[in-house]
């Protein structure tokens, strides 16, 4: 009996040596192997929030969390006026964004061909505020009142200008 | 001036508040014991402290930060130097488990390797929404109902760093349960009279095999929470076997600081905590007195989070809900009050004898009512994990092993006190299944619940499989 015991847990710990070594092997392949997605691989990734979070290939991580983290990075305390459409990120975007948002009651928008024009020409950062959009800014050292602009009928493509820009290329629209 | 530290500097300031902590309450006589636990106690510390603060009001700033940690380590300075402070011998090995500390937290925090989910973005980015506020501010508490908050609340440390992220946390939290792991071990299998020569080696054996698990490798990079259940889990069990198995008590407070930190971790943490209190404090030998305190203070602590966020969340959360956590808050303190008064009560001080039978069959009970009354969602959610744990290459060989040395183990003799492993690893099993009735399907993929929670039962499994097997290989 006592004999048993010990050849069995011999067995065992012999056993158990086994098994790490192929736990070792099952993690050496994960490192090539196909049904191990890039987010799953080991790999040395960036230490800025917003830039693990645009990789990541999780939609509503790479567009939403990623654009809140940019936002904080690069125009932190701004003011930013969204239409009321985009009201479910205020938390987000004042929480995690550190922005001071306000919600518009209607759609901001300018004509089509403009919003194109300023995302083609003007982008200086391209974010998204959610899978399937872009959202185009256009930061301007030392500005601290933007806005989120849409095209008439188009959920697709945002962009951010300032305010200033905003009422100027309204009233350049008025005056046509 | 304000205070900034790097990733490696909060970790070691942890350990050394845990450290502090496990000497002042815990088995100063041990210092390797309290050392090994010195960073999971600090990091359960931290979090508890900084909750309470955000709790009552305080801003948790870097000064206000700053002086609690402080204030423990000196409090706690001041309790040791009381009984007479620690031998020299006791420093030396102190010191040079701060070194090793140090030296593993400057190692992992050179590159970043954090794997990120859905899960874990979210997680920091409600630690950094915290860690900025330094308050809980609107909408902030109603947002923690879907996760557990310790996590979160330990991601909000990164207020006192000059990173975005704690992306070394979880490589850290693993460094610190594989040395608790083989401390633990180490000493229960002394305690079962295996002489150091040769259980060092057996010792260091069933770590590697433990932590070498890809999943395990997988959740020391993977910010979520499972590996911290995992750990703290282990702590708890081996801590109160080996009180039970010794009869010292001197461990037990670093038990239950566990015991808070498996409540925090998740939302159905209180309940695995109150499963697994059940299997080791209700048959329990060791003195009332050593037990009901502690106990008291830590089912008051979960209660109290749960309570405060019954207030914020909503009730048509997908997850926790306001009658859901009424429920996680009572379930600790009905636990509590039941061990304090069964004693006094002959049929109950009977019945807390077969403690481990009465949750075997319950949990049996359970499950053929939950077949009975949601069978395909039963169904498919344990062949989808099953499928998981024996056929995914992830998972493949581990459980398999452990299947199989759990079956080989009943032709062995057992260690004693076995119930909080023989009866609670099954029983977790069958808890997990039972949770889904709350929830969506378990489905087979890396990143499933049920999947990822299968990893908090393997440390203990080993842990079991060591104290079985390592006292008869060398037994004539």
């Amino acid at each position: 009996m006592r004999a048993r015991d010990r050849w069995l847990a011999r067995g065992v710990i012999a056993a158990m040596a086994l098994l790490a070594g192929w736990h070792l092997w099952v993690f050496d392949s994960n490192q090539h192997d196909p049904d191990f997605i890039a987010d799953d691989k080991l790999d040395v990734r960036p230490r800025t929030l917003s830039r693990v979070a645009r990789r990541n290939l999780m939609s509503v991580v790479n567009t939403s969390f990623a654009t809140y983290h940019a936002m904080r990075e690069m125009i932190p305390g701004a003011h930013l006026l969204i239409p009321s459409d985009l009201a479910a990120h205020q938390f987000e975007l004042e929480r995690v964004g550190r922005l001071d948002v306000e919600v518009a009651p209607t759609r901001l928008e300018l004509p089509r061909q403009r919003v194109q024009d300023i995302f083609d020409h003007e982008t200086n950062e391209l974010w998204a505020m959610g899978p399937g959009t872009f959202t185009g800014a256009v930061l301007v050292p030392g500005a601290t009142r933007y806005v989120l602009v849409w095209r008439p009928g188009d959920n697709g493509l945002q962009i951010i200008i300032t305010e200033s820009r905003y009422h100027s290329e309204l009233a350049a629209e008025r005056n046509r | 001036m304000p205070i900034s530290l790097g990733q490696p500097l909060l970790f070691l300031v942890l350990h050394v508040m845990g450290t502090a902590i496990a000497i002042a309450i815990g088995p100063a006589k041990r210092p390797h014991l309290c050392a090994a636990l010195g960073f999971t106690t600090g990091l359960a510390a931290a979090v508890v402290i900084e909750l309470f603060l955000l709790a009552i009001g305080v801003p948790v700033v870097p000064l206000t930060g700053a002086a609690a940690a402080l204030a423990v380590i000196v409090g706690c300075a001041i309790v040791v130097q009381r009984r007479g402070g620690l031998p020299r011998a006791s420093w030396r090995v102190l010191g040079w488990w701060t070194l090793g500390v140090a030296v593993v937290a400057v190692a992992v925090t050179r590159v970043n390797l954090a794997i990120m989910s859905y899960d874990s973005h979210f997680i920091v980015m409600m630690g950094g929404v915290v860690a900025n506020d330094g308050r809980f501010a609107p909408g902030v508490l109603e947002r923690l109902g879907d996760y557990g908050v310790f996590t979160v609340i330990a991601q909000a440390l990164v207020r006192f760093t000059r990173e975005t992220y704690l992306w070394g946390l979880p490589t850290m939290l693993a460094a610190s349960t594989i040395g608790a792991f083989a401390v633990l071990l180490d000493r229960g299998l002394d305690v079962l009279g295996v002489p150091a020569r040769g259980r060092r080696w057996q010792v260091a054996l069933i770590t590697l095999t433990t932590f070498s698990a890809f999943m395990l490798i997988r959740h020391a990079f993977y910010i979520q929470t499972n590996l911290g259940t995992a750990s703290y889990l282990l702590i708890f069990c081996a801590l109160v076997w080996l009180a039970e198995t010794t009869g010292e008590t001197d461990a037990l407070p670093l038990a239950f600081v566990a015991i808070v930190a498996i409540g925090l971790h998740r939302i159905e943490g209180a309940a695995v905590a109150v499963l697994f209190m059940t299997l080791t404090l209700l048959p329990s030998r060791l003195p009332r007195r050593a037990i009901v305190v502690p106990l008291a203070i830590a089912s008051a602590v979960i209660a109290a989070w749960y309570l405060y966020l019954a207030r914020a969340v909503s009730d048509e959360s997908e997850f926790l809900t306001p009658n859901k956590c009424y429920l996680m808050a009572g379930l600790p303190l009905a636990f509590a009050a039941y061990v304090a008064v069964s004693p006094k009560i002959a049929p109950l001080a009977r019945l807390n004898t077969r403690a481990p039978w009465v949750v075997a069959i319950a949990i049996v009970l359970a499950l053929v009512a939950g077949f009975e009354t949601h069978y395909d969602l039963m169904y498919d959610s344990a062949s989808a994990w099953l499928d998981c744990l024996y056929e995914a290459k992830y998972w493949q060989p581990t459980y398999l092993f452990i299947a199989g040395i759990a079956l080989a183990g009943l032709l062995a003799p057992a260690p004693p006190n076995r119930a909080v492993f023989v009866v609670g690893i099954p029983a977790y099993f069958g808890v997990i299944l039972l949770l889904v009735l709350g929830r969506t399907p378990y489905y087979f993929g890396m990143g499933d619940s049920a999947s990822r929670m299968a990893i908090h039962l393997v440390p203990l499994a080993f842990f079991y499989f060591g104290l079985k097997f390592v006292p008869l290989v060398r037994r004539a």
